[in-house]
């Protein structure tokens, strides 16, 4: 997987290409931990990821909650499947899907 | 333009024309001063001629009557001078006649006349005139003529009124008889001795031997009265005898003055010439009793001398230049000479002629100095004219030559492609005539570059809309080979190398499902884009009937009617079809009046397969196909094609052929597909040569390779680490692959493996690492596949875990429990054993 980051003051957008799974969802993980800092707008863009596994459901739920505290995520591109799993998991109510 | 122009020197038109007209102007200017000049010069000479001639002549005639005028005031003169001495000469005659016939008269009748005494001379009667006696000399006996004395001396009686009318000029009358005695009758008393022997007097001897009348030449007066002469006849007696002289003396002072005084210009003068030549009067005379004789040849007159002496008159001149008029004096036998130098009468003539000849010459320098002037004049005005001509040429010759500078500049406007540019049109002559043919090129050529540029637009469109057409065809055929890379149970290539740009040849090969594949190898009959469109129709119908488990002749007999139903152009297609159970090797086929395809048996060589083809397909409704079968062995290959191929015309026009078809094929019979057609093609192009390609060419080579197993059991055990966890991934998406899994399903399954891996990672082992064995197992039928992990970890079977609430606020949720809960969600079925101690969790997804 292949996270490309772009930010603009307090706005941070990550878009994501590839698989995020128990494999590479450490390394979102980390990545999330070390930028976060004073973003108030963080937009994940998931127009190229093929598929999150329950590690990237992990990382998406820490996230959330961590934004919850100092500003909003809204994650965007969902794909059929990834909405799927966000529907039967009951993400798709946690999180800010446009 | 310029090829030869370069090395020579460029000649205007301008400068032609400018020089021509120059050259005329200067060639007949020259030709005219030429002539000009020539007649001047020629006129000239003739006029000097002339004058010259005219001045010569002038003065010759002149001269001629000057002469003729000075001949004739000669002649006349000199007769007219003659005559008048002459006259007075005849009176002196008559008188010495008349007293000579008076003595005679007294000789015959002495007794009539009374004698009368004459005494002798005596001083006392000087200045009176009285007749005085003299005698001869003393022997004369005077007393014997005193008879003869006394009766002569009635001489006296006529003597005395002659004297008296004649005083002047009558000196003296005298009378000497031959008896020896003188009766002197004058003023004068010189002879005083009273002898005088006159026998040998001038005057007294010619006049007795002669009996004339005797005149003697002129003497100067022994008394000093001047020049006198004496004029004497002879005087015979009774008996006629001769018996004396009787004389006068004549005063010839004012006669000879006369003849002295004649004038005929300078140089002149007159002379009397006697009847023996002597010069008797003349102004060189000194009357000394010498004469200068005409006859001699110290005479100046001497060549007249004939003349003079010939007793006529006339004029004469001589080679020295002179004239003498001559004239005779018939009483003296005399002649009157007049000496004339005659250059003193030419003088004037030569003065005529040198004035001519000087008035002549001046008007040559004049008409000299006129010509040069003339001259000068000429060329000056000729420098002028030349001026002007080349002045009025050169406007001339630009006017000429303006207009189309300006043509040429309007041309080098259209030429660089100003096509709305007019020529501008001056004049309604050539050039406005050429002008207007550039400004219709012009036209004409804006014309056709419009339409040209419709045209070209058109056809550009036209292009690119076949190329479009092209890259259709192109992406409609499968090209990208191999096109089953994960089939491993044949090989399949083809090719199509379309004539024109969109062809009519096509192949398609196809999956009809998991075990059938399906070829198809057509052509249309016709080329370029309606054999396109028609072939598109053709390969779609074929595609779309070609269902697992139909019967292909059902198929074309379906795709006939169809096309037959839509085929207004009267198209056909030529197609094969075959469809390979890849399980059991066996190979259905249909043939639409197409090419028997070549088929080569493992080891074998290719050997056309005859089968019986059917009509072709669009051709007639309601054709019924056959469907042929075969078994293909692992090993053999068929090799289907078109019509292009065999077909294929070199530049002699000959067919490729079968025979070069099946030699090229079996000369690479163990070649792979791919490499096979490239062989055939290298052949064909090898073949043709330069010649083009009239048809498409199509190939198509199947290898069938090995039959393919079904529902084949495989496995992988790999250690049980979430860094294995990709390698499972493409070892389980090789197996979905193979069974032509939806997309969704196997991301679903993918997120199975890596949920199940990752907990056996994390919970069989923990804390050491131990295998895990991944089997994938396919059921065609359903069909499904079914995925088995087998572990040999602690047992435990995760299908019993409590779900997660999802209807949880995500500050309440938890992280845990989601991996399973979705593999549960998503998969058709999970199933946990624990055998031999081994975990064993099948999870089934239908596909």
């Amino acid at each position: 997987m292949t996270i490309t980051k772009t930010q603009e003051g307090n706005r941070l957008t990550l878009a994501l290409t590839g698989r995020l799974d128990t494999t590479t969802a450490p390394l979102l993980d980390s990545e999330l931990k070390q930028d976060l800092g004073n973003i108030t707008e963080l937009t994940l863009d998931f127009a190229n990821l093929e598929y999150l596994s329950s590690a990237g459901l992990r990382v998406l739920l820490s996230t959330q909650k961590a934004m919850n505290r100092q500003g909003s995520m809204v994650l965007k591109n969902v794909n059929e499947t990834i909405m799927e799993i966000f529907e039967i998991t009951g993400f798709a109510d946690i999180l800010t899907i446009q | 333009m310029n090829t030869n122009g370069q090395s020579r020197k460029r000649k205007p038109i301008r400068r032609q024309v400018q020089k021509m007209v120059l050259l005329l102007c200067v060639a007949a200017l020259i030709l005219t001063g030429l002539l000009w000049a020539g007649s001047l010069l020629s006129l000239r000479d003739t006029v000097l001629q002339d004058s010259q001639d005219l001045g010569g002549s002038a003065a010759a005639d002149s001269e001629q009557a000057l002469l003729d005028q000075l001949e004739w005031n000669l002649l006349k003169g000199g007769q007219s001078e003659a005559s008048v001495v002459n006259e007075k000469l005849e009176r002196y005659a008559d008188y010495v006649r008349s007293f000579a016939f008076y003595a005679h008269r007294l000789y015959e009748e002495p007794s009539a006349y009374i004698p009368k005494e004459v005494l002798p001379p005596d001083a006392k009667s000087q200045y009176t005139y009285t007749m005085q006696l003299v005698f001869r000399d003393t022997a004369v006996n005077r007393q014997t003529v005193q008879d003869e004395v006394g009766l002569l001396a009635n001489l006296v009686h006529i003597w005395q009124p002659v004297m008296t009318d004649d005083s002047g000029v009558i000196a003296a009358i005298y009378l000497c008889t031959e008896s020896g005695f003188m009766l002197n009758y004058d003023d004068r008393s010189d002879l005083t001795d009273e002898l005088f022997d006159y026998s040998n007097a001038k005057w007294y001897k010619p006049a007795k031997e002669t009996g004339e009348v005797i005149f003697t030449a002129p003497y100067m007066d022994t008394f000093g009265r001047g020049l006198m002469l004496t004029c004497s006849a002879p005087v015979y007696d009774e008996k006629d005898r001769f018996a004396g002289v009787v004389c006068i003396d004549v005063m010839v002072e004012d006669l000879c003055r006369s003849i002295l005084d004649i004038d005929f210009g300078e140089g002149s003068y007159a002379f009397l010439v006697d009847e023996s030549g002597d010069i008797i009067v003349s102004p060189q005379m000194e009357y000394n009793g010498e004469f200068e004789n005409v006859r001699d040849r110290s005479s100046m007159a001497y060549e007249a001398a004939d003349c003079i002496m010939s007793g006529t008159a006339g004029v004469i001149p001589t080679s020295g230049g002179l004239y003498y008029a001559y004239a005779p004096i018939a009483a003296a036998n005399w002649t009157l000479v007049i000496h004339v130098p005659s250059d003193m009468v030419t003088a004037p003539a030569e003065d005529i002629r040198a004035d001519i000849t000087a008035k002549t010459g001046s008007a040559a320098a004049v008409m000299d100095e006129n010509i040069r002037r003339t001259g000068f004049l000429s060329l000056a005005v000729f420098v002028l004219i030349i001026g002007i001509v080349v002045a009025l040429s050169g406007s001339f010759s630009r006017r000429l030559t303006g207009p189309l500078l300006e043509l040429r500049e309007d041309v080098e406007h259209i030429s660089s492609g100003d096509l709305h540019h007019q020529a501008a049109v001056h004049q309604d002559d050539e050039i406005g005539d050429l002008a207007q043919s550039f400004n219709a090129m012009a036209s004409s050529l804006e014309q056709h570059i419009r339409d040209l540029t419709a045209v070209t637009a058109e056809k550009e469109r036209i292009g690119a809309e076949l190329d479009i057409a092209r890259n259709i065809q192109a992406s409609m055929l499968p090209c990208i080979f191999p096109p089953f890379p994960d089939r491993k149970e044949f090989d399949i290539f083809a090719t199509m190398d379309p004539a024109k740009e969109v062809g009519g040849d096509f192949y398609d090969l196809f999956m009809v499902d998991e075990t059938h594949l399906a070829i198809v190898v057509a052509d249309v009959s016709g080329k370029g884009v309606p054999a396109a469109l028609f072939m598109v129709i053709g390969k779609t119908l074929i595609k779309d009937h070609t269902t697992p488990g139909c019967d292909l002749g059902d198929v074309f007999m379906e795709v006939n009617r169809l096309l037959c139903e839509g085929n207004a152009e009267e198209m056909f297609i030529t197609a094969f079809e075959g469809v390979l159970d890849l399980e059991t090797g066996r190979f259905d086929f249909v043939n639409a009046g197409h090419e028997m395809p070549f088929i080569r048996r493992k080891d074998g060589l290719y050997a056309p397969y005859k089968i019986r083809p059917g009509f072709v397909l669009a051709g007639m409704e309601g054709i019924r196909y056959k469907m042929g079968s075969m078994t293909l062995e692992p090993g053999d290959k068929l090799f289907q094609y078109t019509d292009g191929v065999t077909e294929a015309t070199d530049s002699q026009g000959r067919l490729y052929g079968m025979q070069r078809l099946t030699d090229v094929l079996n000369q690479n019979a163990l070649a792979a597909p791919d490499k096979l057609l490239r062989a055939v093609k290298t052949d064909i192009d090898a073949f043709v040569g330069a010649a083009p390609q009239f048809d498409d060419i199509t190939m198509l080579c199947l290898e069938f390779r090995s039959r393919l197993k079904r529902n084949e059991t495989k496995e992988m055990t790999v250690e049980a680490a979430a860094e294995n966890i990709p390698a499972v991934t493409d070892f389980v998406d090789g197996c979905l692959d193979a069974l032509g899994c939806p997309e969704k399903a196997r991301l679903q399954i993918n997120v199975a493996v890596d949920e199940l891996i990752s907990n056996i990672a994390h919970y069989a082992y923990a804390p050491d690492s131990g295998q895990v064995t991944v089997r994938t197992e396919p059921d065609p039928k359903t069909p499904s596949v079914a995925i088995v992990f087998i572990d040999s970890g602690r047992p435990y079977n995760p299908l019993v875990r409590e779900d997660p609430d999802v209807t949880l606020s995500a500050e309440d949720r938890e992280p845990g429990g989601l991996g399973i809960f979705m593999v549960k969600k998503t998969m058709d079925d999970l199933k946990y054993e624990y055998r031999n101690g081994q975990n064993v969790l099948t999870i089934r997804k239908n596909l």
